[in-house]
């Protein structure tokens, strides 16, 4: 059985509403509005007072809760925290890797510490840049 | 109903307007005054017409109302924001409107002297449409609760099955299932006694 569609009844058999419900008769609803304030108005007051006398209303909400209103924070710190361990995995150098063996010398620590003649001095001796340079590529290789 | 814009607002309310109900029930807990006259704002309407279902006589149905309004601010320390304030309000004016029906013991739809003395030049046709909803309150009065706020807020209020679904706390199918059960029964009922007068 479908409710989708229900056949609507005679307008004319259909008692007054309380109220249209959208537009009209503002009037009225004003009235009622200023009249149900002022009734209020006494436990209002004693509420603003009991509230200066106490803390805020404080919600108690589950972690989960919290956690579930804010997903979308929670999957993208969680993705931005992956993202920044792998890169941290692929710019470390392994522990598998094997140590550099004495005596041979990387381009980056080079390119890290100066010219090649200035580590070719490092070592005693005197050098043509450019010869240097060379000598180092080939122990490098 | 579950933030401002549900349909239900009369008139604006300032930085109020747009903020969820059970915010606002929240600084009603506090005191805030003008948090409190937005939900009135949002929701006189619906509940008026919610104890209009259960009550027959105007008068009655505007105390009720204003009842529940008052009956809520007593209770809202009461209230957890963690759950929604539609359905919590819909049960405080359920039960406001049933403990009046309960004081009166029946219903009484015979109301309708006043407006038969008024009566415009053809009062043969106001007769004739006052017994008719005086015949649908009889059958309207003998349906379940839920059923009868249902068709009342929908067939007879204009609220959406969204609006209905969202202050009764029930799906949407579910208030389509009253309609039809309400409209169903109504016809059933009434048909044969007013044969012609179905309209269409």
């Amino acid at each position: 059985m479908t409710y989708d569609r229900p056949e609507p009844l005679p307008p004319e058999w259909l008692p007054d509403p309380a109220g249209p419900a959208k537009g009209g008769e503002p009037r009225v609803w004003d009235r009622r509005l200023r009249e149900l304030m002022s009734a209020a108005e006494p436990r209002l007051a004693e509420l603003a007072r009991q509230g200066g006398d106490r803390p805020a209303p404080r919600v108690a909400t589950p972690w989960w809760t919290l956690l579930a209103a804010r997903w979308r924070a929670a999957v993208g710190a969680a993705a931005l925290a992956a993202a920044a361990a792998m890169l941290v995995v692929q710019v470390l150098p392994s522990p598998s890797s094997p140590p550099a063996e004495a005596g041979t010398f990387s381009l980056t620590a080079m390119a890290g510490e100066g010219t090649a003649a200035a580590v070719w001095q490092g070592l005693g001796s005197e050098a043509d840049p450019i010869l240097a340079q060379i000598v180092l590529q080939g122990a490098a290789r | 109903m579950a933030g401002g814009g549900h349909g239900f607002d009369t008139m604006p309310g300032g930085d109020v307007v747009g903020t969820p109900d059970e915010f606002l029930a929240r600084r009603v807990q506090a005191g805030e005054r003008e948090a409190f006259a937005e939900l009135a704002r949002r929701y006189l309407r619906p509940i008026h017409a919610v104890v209009g279902s259960f009550l027959p006589e105007p008068a009655d149905v505007e105390d009720a109302a204003q009842e529940t309004f008052l009956r809520a601010l007593e209770a809202i320390e009461g209230f957890d924001p963690d759950r929604s304030f539609a359905p919590w309000l819909y049960q405080i004016a359920r039960n406001v409107a049933r403990n009046r029906l309960d004081h009166r013991r029946r219903w009484r739809t015979e109301d309708a002297g006043d407006d038969l003395a008024s009566a415009s030049a053809n009062p043969g046709t106001s007769m004739e449409r006052t017994e008719i909803r005086s015949l649908v309150d009889g059958v309207l009065a003998h349906m379940p609760d839920k059923r009868r706020t249902a068709f009342r807020l929908f067939d007879i209020e204009g609220y959406t099955s969204a609006e209905t679904a969202r202050l009764m706390g029930i799906s949407e199918g579910t208030v389509r299932s009253h309609v039809h059960h309400a409209r169903r029964k109504l016809r059933t009922e009434l048909e044969p006694l007013l044969g012609g007068e179905e309209g269409r």
